[in-house]
């Protein structure tokens, strides 16, 4: 006599041995969990940044330019101007006073003629004038912008959730 | 200033020079000078010329002598002139300021000057026209 096993019933019982036989979804150790935040946190950062601090290259943090001094911004020119709107100031004072040069000198101070005048080696000095880098601000704004997006990130993720009432 | 307005300040002034007398440059009436050429020496007396902005040297110079002081257009720089010496052909001005000593040689029947400007690291030689001012 032969024994009829049906087909849907073998397929029944392969899946419940295979059911029985599958090990339990491993519970991940705290270090896994960081790690596995942290990397998902990465993304939601880098997605609402739009600045991703591993591929991003650092801009260098100032800028140098080197020009002849006596120029428009180093040098005595600021200095000359004020003094020349003193010196015009006190000739006007003067003028009403009676005595233009008396009113120049008052305006002017003391500033030296002969003992004024410099060497051309002097006036022709280089100097250089250092500023920061408008990029590198530029990229130390989303760098923290990135940070602080992580942070948030992380922090919710270690919040334990309340249980629903 | 450009060296070709320098030299049409220079060639007005020397035309006013050359009308005036040797009475405007009796050591009483201010003067203007304006300079025409300079040149920088070292210790070695090796000179190179150079313009007056390159050693900031003002353009023209007023030489007041009843307030004994050499004065820029614009009055902002000053130095006192420590003694005058006038003679038939020459009028001379000298001072010191900063550690320099200058003196200045007009002709009187021209208006040509030439004025100096020592220190010990070296000097700075001066030529141009001088007019009474006005």
């Amino acid at each position: 006599m032969t024994r009829v096993v049906r087909p849907s019933l073998l397929f029944a019982a392969a899946l419940a041995a295979t059911l029985a036989c599958k090990p339990a979804e491993k519970a991940l150790s705290p270090v896994e969990l960081e790690a596995k935040n942290r990397g998902e946190c990465h993304v939601v950062a880098v997605s609402q940044t739009q600045f991703d601090p591993s591929l991003a290259e650092e801009p260098v943090r100032t800028l140098s330019e080197t020009h002849k001094q006596g120029g428009d911004v180093v040098g005595s020119g600021a200095i000359a101007k004020g003094a020349a709107k003193g010196a015009v100031v006190g000739v006007v004072g003067g003028a009403i006073a009676g005595d233009a040069g008396k009113g120049a000198a008052i305006g002017a101070g003391a500033g030296a003629l002969i003992g004024g005048v410099r060497r051309r080696q002097e006036t022709q000095k280089m100097v250089t004038t250092t500023r920061t880098n408008p990029e590198y601000t530029a990229y130390v704004a989303a760098k923290n912008a990135y940070r602080n997006a992580f942070d948030s990130c992380m922090t919710s993720r270690m919040t334990p959730q309340q249980p629903p009432k | 200033m450009t060296r070709l307005t320098l030299s049409l300040v220079s060639s007005a002034l020397l035309i006013a020079a050359s009308a005036a007398s040797a009475d405007d440059f009796d050591g009483q009436h201010a003067l203007v000078c304006s300079l025409d050429e300079a040149a920088e020496c070292d210790v070695d007396a090796l000179c190179t010329t150079v313009s007056g902005e390159e050693i900031e040297l003002p353009d023209a110079i007023t030489v007041d002598f009843k307030s004994s002081r050499l004065r820029s257009p614009d009055g902002q720089r000053s130095s006192p002139i420590h003694s005058t010496d006038v003679t038939n052909a020459v009028l001379i001005a000298q001072g010191s300021q900063n550690g320099r000593g200058w003196s200045m040689a007009i002709d009187r029947a021209t208006g040509r000057m030439t004025g100096t400007i020592a220190e010990p690291v070296g000097a700075f030689v001066l030529t141009g026209s001088c007019a009474k001012a006005p």
